[in-house]
């Protein structure tokens, strides 16, 4: 009887937990998507890209970016797949926080070296897309890494044992937010530096 | 929804855990309200500047006047008229009555009225509170700053709100007050929408909730999807103006490489237009609500109501454009949006008549809710007729940016949801403080808001379509306008009157709370929804029990009755002839 009562607990717990988890990522989604309307816009309307004859940023640094945080994703999948259990989960989840750390890094690299060119904010439209989607997506990075040292306590605290429904759906919404930024950066990526 | 169990909170036992860092949506509520009532104060007396300036050019302001304006002798200069009418605009859209009515109401009302015994994320919910306080302390802080505050309208449109419009702080100021608003807004739809999916009482389906939950619930909706949506808009008016990006500055991408400016109005526009829902919609989930109560009649379709509200919310994304058409849009365009815009009016019409039906052959308690919720159908139908005209593009040229829009959306956003915001106070008074406001002057408060109001917001319709433009200083520099001086004054007249009304409000307020002996009974208005099957006021756990829902939340005025009552609790079976 315990065990039912236990079992619906739970499952209302994920209830929560999935509801809360969607409208907050899609209030995140719509943010981004109202940066990738405004660069539609000026895309659209420009006859060439860049515009007023702007060299294109190189894609090296940023294709490093997309390596990492395609890795640091690929990390947290394992993390999840392994049940957050301590034999794999520790490995995993220390690469996939010291991978975030390194994307963010990247981001500082790129904007050192869109300096170094003299790309500043104030150089147009181009430049200006670049620096504010990427300091936008960056500070939401630093945000779900904070998540991730949020998860790192729910770990330890639980010797790497998470054995109830509210807590595998806390450390599961830490990494769908990590999943989705990387889908996000993979969308920048595309708009801003290959395309 | 499934039953289980909800764990019951621990009375606060400090001042600090109990009044500021509570985790109890009613505390939270009455924060909101307190927070609202306060940014009303300061929004009404800006809004009693600027009627002045227009009523009495070059005239000191009486009393303050000599205060707050001394190198000009208290008469209100041109520069503070512009951030006058822009503070305005923000604190009451976004400090009065969003906190009042989705914050206050929002957080009061949703666990009550649906059985549970608090949100699914209180700690998420006290700090929604206290990112808005900051918010709040960020905006006031922009009016004491060098150069003023905003002053490029409520719109902020650039290049107004540029650094070339708008040297100094104080737009900037502006634009990270909104966005800081807009994430504690954010996590409160996020716990709205996730508390009223999955702790709805057992037995209660969605058309089982009261309507007001459904209005509070839609604006959440909205608030999840169109808020980010404002806050990447003024994120990027906030790096425009701090770190030198080139979005919204003047000259085409193609051919300079620099922004454009209308991008803020569609970006804008695409949150602003679902706005007037996100503010609307709560007033009309509490309008079809004590309809229904005070007429002693169950709602006239409700769920033909609850699914127009749910197809105007899903309308609202898709007509933004109608605020644009002088920008040089395509026909088509403008023709698809005035079209679409039209559509509203039918789910708009089917819950008015909706509302019609409630109340006819009903026998209505003229009660101060009851009154103040006639008057938002009185007030809200006259906003809405009026739109029809700007809605329309021939006619919207003509009349855009006059007086007549002023009037409109005063009439839609400030008069309807204001009213509103009266009822849910009166009426919910008894279950958030325990005592019963004087209903007397509850009525007095309302007839001559209901007389200023009309007599302010009917003159700017008048003046606005005899043509005089808003946000003019002294519009009466134009001969053309010299006639509107006397509507000008009698407007002003009309909101003195008003805003005196409000202190009869506020004596009635504060009395019931803090000085009124007399406790009011459990259920007061005798109506039948969750929370007034509790005590008043409402414990802290709200249910003992977690109620179980055996019908829904208007059933008045049932011929079979045989219990001496008019009307069933939801918690009670459905009586049948």
């Amino acid at each position: 009887m315990e065990s039912i009562a236990e079992n619906k607990l739970n499952r209302h717990a994920e209830l929560q937990g999935s509801v809360a988890l969607i409208v907050a990522l899609v209030s995140f989604s719509m943010l981004f998507a109202t940066l990738f309307l405004g660069y539609s816009v000026f895309r659209l309307t420009s006859e060439i890209w860049p515009p007023a004859g702007m060299a294109r940023v190189p894609i090296t640094i940023p294709t490093y970016s997309t390596f990492i945080v395609l890795l640091s994703s690929l990390f947290a999948w394992l993390l999840e797949r392994g049940q957050y259990k301590r034999e794999s989960g520790l490995a995993y989840y220390l690469l996939s926080f010291s991978t975030g750390i390194a994307f963010v890094v990247c981001q500082f690299y790129l904007w050192d070296m869109l300096k170094s060119i003299g790309v500043f904010t104030n150089s147009g439209i181009y430049p200006s897309m670049i620096y504010a989607f990427t300091w936008i997506h960056t500070a939401h990075m630093v945000l779900g890494l904070l998540a991730f040292v949020y998860l790192g306590f729910l770990l330890i605290k639980n010797n790497w044992n998470l054995d109830d429904s509210i807590k595998i759906q806390k450390a599961n919404s830490v990494l769908r937010f990590w999943h989705f930024l990387a889908v996000i950066w993979l969308m920048m990526y595309a708009l801003l530096f290959v395309l | 929804m499934a039953f289980f169990e909800q764990s019951i909170h621990h009375p606060p036992k400090t001042f600090l855990s109990k009044y500021i860092f509570s985790y109890d949506h009613k505390v939270i509520g009455k924060q909101f309200l307190w927070y609202g009532i306060f940014f009303l104060f300061v929004g009404g007396l800006m809004a009693l500047m600027i009627r002045w300036a227009l009523a009495y050019p070059g005239q000191p302001f009486p009393v303050i006047g000599q205060f707050l304006f001394p190198t000009s002798g208290g008469v209100i200069p041109p520069d503070t008229y512009a951030m006058l009418f822009t503070m305005h605009g923000t604190i009451m859209i976004f400090y009065a009555i969003t906190p009042i009515l989705i914050g206050a109401f929002g957080n009061f009302c949703i666990p009550l009225m649906i059985g549970a015994r608090d949100m699914v994320f209180p700690l998420l919910n006290m700090l929604s509170f206290h990112i808005a306080a900051l918010s709040g302390l960020i905006l006031l802080g922009s009016l004491f700053v060098p150069l003023g505050a905003a002053a490029g309208g409520w719109t902020s449109y650039p290049t107004l709100s540029t650094l070339i419009g708008s040297p100094g702080t104080g737009q900037t100021l502006w634009s990270l007050a909104i966005f800081i608003l807009g994430v504690s807004s954010t996590m409160g739809a996020i716990n709205y929408i996730t508390t009223i999916i999955t702790l709805r009482a057992p037995g209660m389906g969605y058309f089982d909730m009261p309507l007001t939950v459904w209005g509070l619930g839609l604006t959440a909706v909205l608030n999840a999807i169109f808020l980010p949506v404002l806050g990447a808009g003024v994120l990027l008016l906030i790096f425009d103006r701090v770190f030198g990006t080139t979005f919204f500055l003047a000259g085409a991408a193609a051919t300079t490489g620099t922004g454009d400016p209308v991008l803020f109005q569609h970006v804008f526009w695409i949150f602003g237009h679902p706005e007037v829902y996100i503010l609307i919609l709560p007033a009309w989930g509490i309008v079809s609500d004590l309809l229904s109560f005070f007429a002693r009649k169950p709602a006239f379709g409700a769920k033909a109501t609850a699914l127009s509200m749910t197809t105007i919310t899903i309308l609202s994304t898709l007509v933004y454009g109608h605020h644009m058409f002088t920008t040089q849009m395509s026909p088509l365009l403008t023709q698809t949006f005035m079209t679409l815009t039209m559509t509203i009016s039918i789910p708009s019409a089917i819950f008015f008549a909706n509302w019609l039906g409630t109340i006819w052959k009903g026998s209505i308690r003229f009660t101060s809710p009851m009154l103040f919720s006639m008057g938002v159908v009185f007030v809200f139908g006259l906003g809405g007729l009026t739109g029809l005209y700007l809605a329309t593009v021939t006619t919207d040229l003509y009349l855009h940016d006059t007086y007549f829009v002023v009037g409109h959306f005063h009439y839609t956003m400030a008069a309807s949801v204001l009213l509103g915001s009266f009822a849910a106070v009166y009426f919910w008074m008894p279950k958030m403080f325990g005592t019963m406001m004087c209903e007397f002057w509850a009525k007095v408060h309302f007839w001559i808001t209901m007389i200023g109001l009309n007599g302010v917001f009917m003159g700017m319709l008048f003046m606005g379509y005899a043509g005089m433009h808003r946000r003019l200083y002294n519009p009466f520099v134009y001969d053309f306008l010299n006639k509107l001086i006397p509507i000008n004054e009698f407007t002003t007249i009309s909101a003195i009157l008003m805003g005196a009304a409000q202190i009869i409000f506020v004596v009635n307020f504060v009395h019931a709370v803090f000085f009124k002996k007399e406790k009011a009974s459990d259920n007061p208005w005798e109506v039948g929804t969750l929370e007034w099957t509790i005590p008043s006021p409402a414990p802290n756990y709200n249910f003992k029990d977690i109620p179980v829902v055996k019908c829904g939340p208007h059933e008045l005025g049932n011929p079979a009755l045989t219990t001496g009552r008019d009307f069933q609790f939801q918690t009670e079976e459905l009586v049948r002839g």
